[in-house]
């Protein structure tokens, strides 16, 4: 005799139906009203990633922020004081919260020249410096310090200039375009200081950065400089650097606009985004929830069909020894594994999601987690308890 | 009433005297009944739906007047699905007894292609292949003919007699061929 196994035969008995068709579309629905959900969560955390610069290793915005006074009327000498922040404006600043830290720029109040000669080519030009302190420094090089008796001066310098000389002046006047690697190799002479005081260093650009537009050298070169060769007294910084948990943070945001201040530009912009992209996440998640409420209703009115055709065999299994409590588990770890089939599928779907966005973000310079936050599990688990529980309820109904 | 371990009972009635509805609240079909109803320790009136269907599975079985089987299942499947809840009577000895009334012929076919006497035959065997103290049967040969009513008869005893349960029978008319030590008059 051909044995079969018993779940076969309750199988056929209690979970045979004539609708899967009806199941299908009810279980791909379920699946896409998940994933627009999770997508929707993705979209804030991501954002969120973005702004706060959480997975950004280059800082190109980060949470560092770059704050200046507008020039009103440029090149008039008298009113070149009130672009320079007073202690005051920098405790004020510095007290918002959300604001975490605040560094100022120190200018080299010396003159500066720099000359490099080549070969076939050289030049000669005179510029400024300044420093930072070092924590705000992103991809700080091993070799970023000076000391007095030191021959060489490690310069950092923003990768925009670098972008502005390979991609601007490199093609116009027929030069060589310059890699990071080359510019790293050529040393500079460096004259700070005028006639005899002056004295000249060999200077060599040890870093890029992202995150700052300037030329940076050590604190200790610029303490040194503007202690032994300062031409001026020593004045109120013109910029000052940040460090901001959210810099889309409303309080943060208007305090800054409501002075006049200017901070880095895109992000800024990016900021202004958050509302656009608030409103989109909450418009997309609630269609996905009306999804999910109508998908899971299809689903569970296609259980309550399946097991409302399979009543009298129910009934007749109970009068025949079969507890009410053995069947309503059968059942219920069947629809379970449907369940828990969909939320895998809808996590599969999310995590592919999430690495593509990654990807395609990351061409254009930002920076999001590869993977899914916490916030998207916790809803996929919500969702997944949630449906559980509306299932239950249905085989208990049924069984009872 | 009592009814002891072991007994034949002959619950006789005409049509509508409420035999079957005797039956069925004795294995907890109904509880629309006054008194009080006890299996051993089973109160019939508060027995939860876990231990009803303890008692069915391992102290009382019943072979019902309609049958109620499972249509879309075999002649085999309808047994083994039985069978399978306590797994005390082996698949061969099942086999064997549905042979015994005839049955072997049709072990693969689905019971709905089955006539009336077939289906009584399977039911009585369904109803045999658990442990039980009592096995109600609520007209268990009307259908059968005289061979296999001598058949299903020779089955029941030998089956109650190695497990010393009681029977208890319902009938229109005198049964000859079952031999009771109690008679229930509707």
């Amino acid at each position: 005799m051909r044995q079969r196994p018993r779940r076969i035969l309750l199988r056929k008995l209690l979970l045979r139906t004539q609708s899967n068709k009806r199941l299908w579309p009810a279980l791909i629905t379920l699946c896409a009203g998940t994933v627009m959900l999770l997508c929707s969560i993705i979209l804030w955390t991501s954002f969120r990633d973005i702004l706060s610069g959480r997975y950004d290793k280059d800082s190109i915005d980060g949470t560092y922020l770059t704050v200046s006074k507008p020039i009103s009327s440029e090149g008039k000498i008298t009113e070149q004081k009130q672009a320079l922040f007073t202690n005051t404006e920098i405790r004020a600043l510095g007290s918002i919260p959300g604001v975490q830290d605040i560094g100022m720029f120190t200018p080299g109040r010396f003159p500066v020249e720099v000359s490099f000669s080549g070969e076939d080519r050289s030049f000669s030009t005179s510029l400024f410096i300044e420093s930072v302190p070092d924590r705000f420094i992103d991809n700080k090089p091993l070799d970023w310090y000076w000391q007095y008796s030191s021959n060489e001066v490690p310069v950092i310098i923003s990768t925009e200039f670098l972008n502005l000389y390979n991609f601007g002046y490199a093609p116009n006047e027929g030069v060589p375009q310059l890699t990071r690697a080359t510019i790293s190799s050529l040393v500079f002479k460096l004259k700070v200081g005028k006639g005899e005081m002056a004295d000249i260093f060999d200077a060599r650009v040890v870093g890029f950065s992202d995150r700052i537009s300037s030329i940076l050298v050590p604190e200790a070169f610029i303490e040194y400089g503007n202690k032994k060769l300062a031409e001026s007294k020593a004045t109120p910084p013109a910029r000052l650097i940040l460090l901001v948990k959210d810099p889309s943070d409303k309080l943060f945001t208007e305090y800054i606009s409501e002075r006049g201040y200017v901070a880095n530009g895109e992000l800024m912009r990016l900021s202004r985004l958050r509302t656009i992209v608030s409103a989109a996440s909450g418009g997309i998640g609630l269609l996905a929830l009306i999804l999910l409420f109508m998908s899971s209703s299809v689903f569970l009115l296609f259980a309550e069909l399946t097991l409302a055709k399979a009543k009298h065999n129910l009934r007749l299994l109970m009068e025949i020894g079969y507890s009410p409590r053995f069947l309503a588990r059968f059942i219920y770890i069947r629809y379970f594994f449907i369940v828990l089939a969909v939320m895998v599928a809808a996590g599969a779907v999310t995590i592919f999601l999430q690495v593509r966005a990654a990807k395609a973000v990351l061409e254009l310079g930002l920076y999001i987690s590869t993977f899914p936050e916490w916030e998207v599990w916790a809803a996929l688990s919500a969702i997944a308890i949630l449906m559980a529980g509306f299932v239950y309820r249905t085989v208990v109904n049924a069984v009872r | 009433m009592v009814f002891n371990q072991g007994e034949h009972v002959l619950v006789l009635g005409p049509s509508g005297s409420g035999k079957t509805l005797l039956l069925e609240t004795l294995y907890g079909l109904r509880k629309d009944f006054e008194g009080k109803i006890h299996w051993s320790a089973f109160n019939m009136h508060e027995i939860s739906a876990a231990q009803l269907s303890q008692l069915r599975a391992a102290s009382v079985s019943m072979v019902f007047q309609d049958m109620r089987l499972f249509d879309e299942l075999t002649v085999w499947d309808n047994i083994d699905i039985k069978r399978r809840l306590t797994d005390t009577v082996s698949a061969y000895d099942a086999e064997q007894w549905l042979i015994r009334l005839g049955m072997k012929e049709k072990l693969e076919v689905p019971v709905s292609t089955l006539s009336f006497g077939e289906q009584q035959r399977v039911a009585i065997v369904r109803a045999l292949v658990q442990p039980f103290e009592w096995l109600l049967m609520d007209e268990p040969f009307s259908h059968l003919d005289f061979f296999n009513r001598q058949k299903a008869i020779s089955l029941i005893k030998e089956v109650a007699e190695y497990t010393r349960a009681g029977l208890m029978v319902t009938s229109v008319v005198e049964n000859e061929d079952f031999i009771y030590d109690k008679k229930i008059l509707l």
